[in-house]
């Protein structure tokens, strides 16, 4: 792969979490975060992590990553793409609203930010993506739309109002149908936007993570990866199923019909990767699904993502874990990988270990 | 500060208006404190008096000083086209543009069924009634365009369905001065949909 890496070339955070003040100069390609747990490493990714997605991955609100001893904490980055570097400036605030600098200066819009930075994390609870409902492999979809596409996730958000307003009339005494009708207009048009942006993601990832499964399965096994649409993504094909459903609907109190009952399948030899697949297999799925997602959206943003890999070497063994390794060095990421044993990532080359205890940190 | 101190119920009660923090409801009370006192008074009988002196028009909802606005009394305006606008600012900016000569209906507020208002908040009934009686032919729906705006278009279009109205919705799409690359796929999905010959 010929496209420029992102690099983050310099981390500083202040007041984020337990970690005080503290400075990170990464290397180019592996950086491996080591520590006892709650030492902090965790922190560190999760940093990084709101640095792209501009959310906690651990669903933390605002005044839990503020350090118990601050007011406000600070999270700003020197990231090198392929022309400038820009350096991204985060201030959460505990009782105020979060504040964002890019070069110093109010970004444009949130879309112009995500252009910026695009961050893939893995982390231990997203297995549930292998094992759980469908909800967590579509916000996989939708996270992914939301960084390369700077308007999905307005769309996305009103058809999620749209659905909200049209279930809590579904759940009154009494009901005008024409009022339930006015949504299921608005429903089958941005739902229809929502439903095409993600079969067509699903299209450009499925050979990516069927492939990235068998370099890091190591096995010839079939994994199958495809977009279940509840209903086509076209507006009349929505406007006439939600119209249909709308006795049912009414029983129940909620809408059946629309892309938010989607599901993205995952079969391993034509069985549900939730009912069939061992604990390791389910582990190089959403491995497999992390390395397509990287894939992706290094060939539609044109620069490769930086990759946040928690805790890791607890949730592979040894041999997928170096095949894990070989697959990533190949797409020529900046990574960012914590554990409690840096000897257990078997990487010999290109690699920086930085040792973290209460919070502080420290290069070896 | 404690309870019944005059500053502190004064900063309370400034604070909440819109777009007025703690700091500058504090800067402004210290403001008409250090202010001649006649200025304080004026204010405040302009406030208490607000509601009395200012009416909402029976027909359409706007404000004026008399039972109907002034829009609805001028024999200029059409009155067989109706613009239906959520809020009296909004009316206020469509009549800064000129670009329309009927007259208002004003719903002060819109359906939000998060938020509890429904079709028996807003004064639909009166557009119908005013629909038929004074023979309008053409409805206007310039909500806003969130979805709460949306889903009130709509509805007037239900509601306007079975009626001898043609219900037409202001053009959306791409604002002037505006960047295509940061316009929502609806937006632009419409803005192209409504595209003009050249």
């Amino acid at each position: 792969m010929t496209l420029a890496p992102l690099r983050v070339e310099r981390l500083i955070t202040r007041g984020f979490r337990n970690l005080g003040v503290s400075r990170l100069d990464p290397g180019p390609a592996f950086n491996v975060i080591y520590g006892d747990n709650g030492a902090g490493k965790s922190n560190l990714l999760e940093a990084l992590y709101y640095l792209g997605a501009l959310r906690s991955f651990r669903g933390a609100k605002t005044e839990s990553l503020v350090g118990l001893d601050d007011d406000h904490a600070v999270v700003r980055a020197k990231v090198a793409g392929e022309a400038a570097p820009r350096v991204l400036d985060v201030r959460l605030d505990r009782h105020s609203a979060r504040k964002l600098r890019l070069d110093g200066k109010r970004p444009r819009s949130i879309a112009s930010w995500h252009q910026a930075i695009q961050v893939v994390l893995f982390h231990p609870g997203d297995l549930t993506l292998a094992t759980g409902s469908p909800e967590p492999r579509r916000s996989f979809l939708d996270r992914i739309l939301e960084q390369m596409d700077p308007t999905y996730g307005s769309t996305l958000s009103s058809y999620n109002k749209a659905l909200r307003s049209r279930n809590r009339l579904l759940k009154r005494e009494q009901v005008d149908r024409r009022s339930v009708r006015a949504y299921d207009t608005m429903l089958s048009q941005a739902g229809a936007v929502v439903g095409q942006a993600r079969a067509q993601l699903v299209a450009d990832i499925a050979p990516r993570t069927e492939r990235a499964f068998r370099d890091v399965a190591g096995v010839e096994l079939p994994l199958e990866v495809r977009y279940r649409p509840r209903v086509p993504p076209e507006p009349e094909a929505i406007l006439t199923a939600l119209r249909e459903s709308y006795d049912k609907d009414r029983a129940r109190g909620f809408t059946a019909e629309g892309p938010h009952a989607d599901d993205l399948s995952l079969r391993v030899r034509s069985v549900a990767a939730k009912h069939h697949a061992s604990q390791g297999q389910h582990r190089a799925i959403v491995l497999a699904l992390k390395v397509a997602e990287l894939d992706v959206l290094a060939s539609r943003v044109g620069r490769v993502p930086i990759l946040l890999l928690d805790d890791v070497s607890s949730e592979l063994d040894r041999r997928r874990n170096r095949r894990l390794f070989e697959l990533l060095g190949s797409l020529g990421g900046q990574v960012f990988l914590t554990t409690t044993h840096p000897e257990f990532i078997l990487l010999e080359h290109n690699r920086v270990d930085f040792r973290v205890e209460d919070g502080v940190l420290r290069r070896d | 500060m404690s309870q019944g101190d005059p500053i502190a119920e004064l900063v309370s009660l400034l604070g909440r208006l819109p777009g007025i923090g703690e700091r500058t409801a504090t800067r402004l009370t210290f403001h008409v404190l250090g202010s001649d006192p006649t200025y304080a008074r004026a204010l405040g009988e302009s406030l208490a008096q607000i509601h009395g002196r200012v009416k909402r028009c029976t027909i359409c909802g706007n404000y004026g000083a008399e039972e109907t606005c002034a829009i609805c009394r001028d024999p200029r305006r059409e009155a067989e086209l109706l613009c239906v606008v959520a809020r009296v600012p909004d009316l206020v900016a469509i009549e800064r543009s000129g670009s329309f000569r009927g007259r208002y209906h004003v719903l002060h507020g819109l359906l939000a069924p998060l938020d509890g208002v429904g079709p028996d908040d807003l004064p639909l009934h009166d557009l119908v009634a005013r629909c038929e009686s004074d023979g309008v032919r053409e409805v206007v729906v310039a909500t806003p365009l969130s979805v709460e705006g949306e889903a009130t278009a709509l509805y007037v279009a239900e509601v306007l369905r079975p009626k001898r109205v043609k219900v037409s919705r202001i053009a959306s799409g791409v604002p002037h001065g505006g960047e295509l690359e940061f316009t929502d796929q609806i937006t632009l999905g419409r803005a192209f949909a409504g595209r003009k010959p050249l």
